[in-house]
Order: C-alpha cells, then structure tokens, then sequence
C-alpha cells in the first residue's frame, strides 16, 4: 500500500524532466554547432587592420560571440519547452500525475525544478565548449563597483572634480566614458586625475569619439583617503562627460575563463526564472502564444538600460555582461537578489497558470 | 455515535451528489460544462460500468473521480474522503483513456515513475512493477521505451500501473481499447484479482458488452446527465421479452416450436444461429495459430 500520508516522492518527476531539458537531438547540434563556431576568427577586420587586436581582446570577443549566440538559442527554446509543459499536462500528462497522492504545487516545484536542473547542465557543457574553443586566457580585470555620474559639458581649458562616494577603490583602474563633440573639428586632448591624499595617477590623451577612459586608482595608504576624479578638457573642441553609462571600478580578479562561469550563473538564473514564467503562461494559453509572450518579455527585459537599474531582474544584466565579456574582463558578482526573484518566479508561476493543472 | 474512521470504513466506495464540472478554456479561463448535476453511489466491493456515446461525460467524471479534474457544485467522495486529498487518491487507481505515458521512459522507469509518485516504498515497488510487466505480458520489453510500444502493449502498460499500489478503487477509463486477445485475459485476470480482493471497480466504455460481464451495475451518461442506472441485468431487460438459447433442434421441429408459440399468443423476433463472443473466437484463432 502506499504511504500513510499519501504524499509521494518527487525525485522520479525530478529526473523525468531534467532528461527533457538534456534531449540529445537539441543538446548535440547546440554543442555542436557552438563547437564549429569556436573554430571562426570573431575579431572585427577593422580591429585586425587597425592593429588594435591583441590576443586578451580576441579571447573576449570570442567569448563573447560565443556565449551571444549560445544563449539566443537557448532562451528561445526555453520560452517554448517551458511553455510546452503545461501543454503536455493538459494533453494527458496531468491524469497520471494528478491521480496519484500528490501535492499539486510540488508537483510544480519538481517539474520546474527538474527541467531548469537540465538546462543548468547544458549550460555547463556549453561553457566547456566555450572555453575549450577560446582557451582559457591569463589573469585579467574584475568589474568592482559603479556610480552614476551626471552629464557634462567642458569647454576647451574647463575642469571638474568628481568624487567617488560609496566604498573607495582600493587598487586597479577608474574608468570614466567621455564624448568629444560634434563640430568641425571633432577632437579634443583630455587630461584624467586621480587622487588619494597626496598621491596621484593621470592619462593625457586624444579623443575623437565615445571613448571610455581609464586612470590607474592610486594605491591604498594605511588609512583609507577618499578618491577623487579631476577631467580637464586640454584641447581645442568641447568635451562631455557620458551620463549614461556609470563610472567604472576595475580590479585586478581571477582569470578570463572566470567570465564563462559568470555567465553561466546568471543564464541559469535567468533561464531558469523564464521557464517558469512560460510554464505559467502555458497554464493559460497555447504553448505557442505562451512561448512568444515570454520571448517577448524577455526582449523587454534585455533591452535598454533595465539590466543597470534592476539588476535583480532574471536576464536583464546578460547584455552588459556579454559586453564586458568581449573586454575580456570579468562582470560585477550578480546582484544578490537574483536567485531569490529567479526562486520566486518560477515556484511562483504556479498561481500564474491558474487552474489548467 | 460512530467514530470517524469506522464511519469512514462504512462508506460508499464512490458517491456523486449533485456534481456539476467544467473545463476552464482561454487566457481568460471561460468555463465549459460537461456534467451537469450528476448523483451516484458505488458500494464498496461492487462493479459499476459506465457507458455512454462519445463526448457523454464519462472519461470527465473519471477524472473527477480520480482528483484530476476540479468539480464546480456538488460533493464527490472517495471512500468517504474527498478526492482532492492525497489521503483519497492514494486508495485509488486510475487508467486514462489515451495512455499519456512519458514516452522517453522504459516500461520499468516509468512504473518506478509513477509508484514514486504513488509513495509505494521503493523495495515493493520494485518487487511489484516485476510481477506485474511480467503479468500483462511486457517482462521482455521492460526496458524499451513507451514510444516503441504499440496500442495495444500500451494499454498493457497502462493496466500495470493502474494496479500497481492494489488499490481499494479502481477507475478504467475505456480499458478494453486497443487490446488484443491476450490483453483481453489480461484485463480479466487484473479485474477477477481485484474483486477477490474485495476492490471496488469503475469501467468506463462506449462499447457495453465489453463490461457486461464484470459489471454488477450499469449507470448510463449522455450529453453530462445520468440518465439511468441500476442492475445491469434489469437496466438492460425488455419487459415481456425472453431469450432463448436452443441446441440440438433440426429446421422441422423449430418451425414446430414457432408455431406452438404465436398459438399461445406469443411472438418470435428472431432467429439467428447464436455467436460465439469476441473473446471465445479470439482464443479459438490463436489456438488455430499455436497448432499450425
């Protein structure tokens, strides 16, 4: 007989849809495809021609096409095999799990569970594909913190101080991203500072577009001083400061192949909460619809500036992260209320796909 | 004053008052009503057949029945429990009609599968899904996936689950689809078991005479409404008419007989030689088969 308490054990639905997430058709050709990707020369011509195309900055734009392409794929296909689930339920599947002395929502939570397990060892052997393709690189820079800045005109010989507020680079780099503006002449030389008490780093240079610019931080005395950013417009054209991208911290971290990783965590997360939210909206319409609505809102969520301002939000950050993949850097650790919102999407979906079940 | 589980002992297998269900549709979750206000008891031990034409309601009130599908009005009970309890449903045993199976698993997984989820502890389960794939006659493809399994060795399969944790009730939804003639012993062989067993048992078919024989009662559904039931003997009599099985009477003395009956008032409908049933001929050709 079964157990007194009639609850069964999940383990089993578990398993069931971690395979249906490892189908070998599309496991094989994603990685195989990945695998003949890695093989192409992904650094733009006018890099290579320019001379400006160094093996740091190979391996990152690899990665990052890499991993661009890689994720494409599988959002999309999540949005449909998390959308299908519900589907496959209302097909049948349903009957023999529901007559069975289960509890609905864990039910839900193993499926979700199971299926998102599955896509976190895809994402795993896409990651070695990736980094057996690039190679893994040497020691590299951490993104360590930001901070907004407003935006700013400097005419020619204008200055301005900008304070680092927060917790104080300690070591590495502070980058600021500037514009020279448009005119006849659309160059300007600009001069960037960095103080700590008594010590200072500088760069002098010439600008002739969106450029960010990076000053070593000054080193750490005994007590920690307050750092403090001085922009000079040197030149002869006018100079703006980007208040749309934040200023950077950079410092010195582990190595490129630490990026993948990076990656990976965050697609999980991400992935993971949108299979959720398409197994919900399957609940409520067809696989197909549910799958667009998803895909959908994931483009929304990509897209813009959202991934700066919430980047708790599952998916959101991905774009800058593949970005400063193809530094070859290494993101900011991920916002620490990811997992909870991934958790609370997924699990939560359950009300969203209201009583289909 | 009984107390709760002595009254629980005490109650019906299955008992439908007033039951009215839906199927929620669209984003918006509109409803669409399939049975409408249906009222029934199934006492414990006995064999009701459900029967009733395509889209009657009956795999609905199956569903119903085994907590799949949500009741909008009326009371539902299984043993005496609500079948949206775990409590319920882990004393039942439900065959679906299309065999919804996971495809991608093996005979032997998927019953690993489905007795996790029915909480049967592993080691009995692993003792009874062996006996049982050997009894409905699926020992040697327990390790082919589902998706290789023909109509009818699904059906098999299905029947294996359905019996796996020996369940006090036993809904069948249309068990005899598909089956050949040793499915058709098979499904016999489970049912006899079941009711030596003392469990109580819900067919469901479109197909009557596929039940008549197991079923102690008949309840008829059209269009979501119990529109009878009773004995099956009395629900399908014909008052005022007798049929009679003759053997060993030439043409001459039945034309006899014919005439003795319309002088005494009454009236032959018809004579036809009397058929063997479907299953006597099924065991008769594979017989044939077995010898050649």
């Amino acid at each position: 007989m079964p157990r007194g308490d009639g609850q069964g054990r999940y383990g089993e639905l578990f398993r069931l849809w971690m395979r249906r997430s490892l189908a070998p058709s599309w496991t094989l050709s994603l990685l195989g495809l990945l695998a003949l990707l890695s093989l192409a020369d992904w650094t733009p011509s006018a890099l290579q021609a320019g001379g400006m195309s160094t093996p740091h900055l190979a391996r990152g734009l690899e990665r990052q096409a890499l991993w661009s392409v890689a994720l494409l794929l599988l959002s999309a296909w999540t949005a449909w095999h998390g959308a299908r689930i519900v589907w496959r339920w209302r097909e049948g599947e349903w009957s023999w799990i529901a007559s069975r002395p289960v509890s609905p929502f864990r039910v839900w939570v193993a499926t979700w569970a199971g299926a998102s397990a599955g896509l976190g060892l895809l994402l795993l052997a896409l990651g070695v594909v990736v980094e057996v393709g690039v190679g893994l690189g040497a020691k590299t820079l951490q993104m360590a913190g930001t901070q907004p800045v407003d935006y700013a005109r400097l005419e020619p010989g204008q200055s301005m101080e900008i304070a680092w507020r927060g917790s104080t680079p300690t070591e590495g780099y502070v980058r600021v991203f500037l514009r020279s503006s448009l005119g006849w002449d659309p160059t300007t030389d600009v001069r960037l500072e960095a103080r700590r008490g008594k010590r200072v780093e500088h760069i002098q240079l010439r600008l002739d577009a969106r450029q960010g610019v990076e000053v070593k931080v000054p080193t750490q005395s005994t007590r920690p001083r307050p750092l403090t950013l001085t922009l000079t417009n040197t030149g002869g054209g006018a100079l703006a400061l980007d208040g749309g991208t934040p200023m950077e911290w950079w410092r010195p971290a582990g190595y490129e192949w630490l990026g993948s990783c990076s990656v990976i965590w965050r697609a999980f997360l991400g992935l993971s909460a949108l299979l959720g939210l398409a197994m919900g909206l399957g609940g409520r319409m067809s696989a197909a619809s549910a799958a667009g609505l998803t895909g959908a809102l994931l483009l929304t969520a990509t897209t813009g500036d959202l991934g700066l301002r919430l980047p708790w939000i599952p998916c959101a950050d991905l774009p800058a992260v593949l970005a400063i993949l193809g530094e070859g850097r290494l993101p900011m650790s991920c916002h620490l209320l990811l997992p909870l919102v991934s958790v609370a999407l997924g699990a939560g979906a359950w009300w969203l796909a209201g009583r289909v079940r | 004053m009984p107390s709760a589980p002595d009254t629980l002992s005490q109650a019906p297998a299955l008992e439908l008052s007033d039951l009215t269900s839906s199927y929620r549709v669209g984003l918006w979750q509109r409803k669409r009503e399939v049975l409408h206000g249906v009222s029934l008891t199934l006492e414990r031990g006995r064999c009701l057949g459900l029967v009733g034409p395509n889209g009657s309601g009956k795999s609905t009130l199956l569903q119903v029945l085994a907590g799949v599908q949500r009741v909008d009005r009326g009371v539902v009970r299984v043993l005496g429990n609500d079948p949206r309890q775990a409590r319920a449903r882990a004393q039942l045993a439900y065959l679906p009609e299309d065999s919804p199976f996971p495809a991608e698993l093996s005979a032997s997984a998927a019953l690993d599968l489905l007795g996790a989820l029915a909480g049967i502890p592993r080691r009995k389960l692993r003792m009874r899904a062996g006996r049982l794939l050997e009894q409905v006659g699926l020992a040697d493809q327990r390790r082919a996936p589902l998706r290789t399994f023909s109509r009818g060795m699904l059906r098999r399969f299905g029947l294996a689950q359905a019996f796996l944790s020996e369940p006090e009730v036993v809904l069948l939804d249309e068990p005899t689809a598909g089956l050949d003639a040793p499915g058709f012993a098979v499904l016999e062989a489970l049912l006899r078991e079941a009711q030596d067993r003392g469990a109580s048992l819900l067919l469901a078919s479109h197909l009557p005479s596929d039940l008549l024989q197991h079923c102690d009662d008949l309840a008829l559904l059209l269009d979501g409404h119990l529109r009878a039931h009773g004995p099956t003997g009395e629900l399908l009599a014909i008052e005022g008419r007798v049929q009679l099985e003759l053997e060993g009477l030439g043409p001459g003395p039945l034309r006899e007989l014919e005439i003795w009956v319309r002088e005494a008032g009454g009236k032959v409908r018809s004579t036809s030689p009397a058929g063997r049933s479907l299953l006597e001929l099924y065991a008769q050709a594979d017989e044939q088969e077995t010898h050649a």
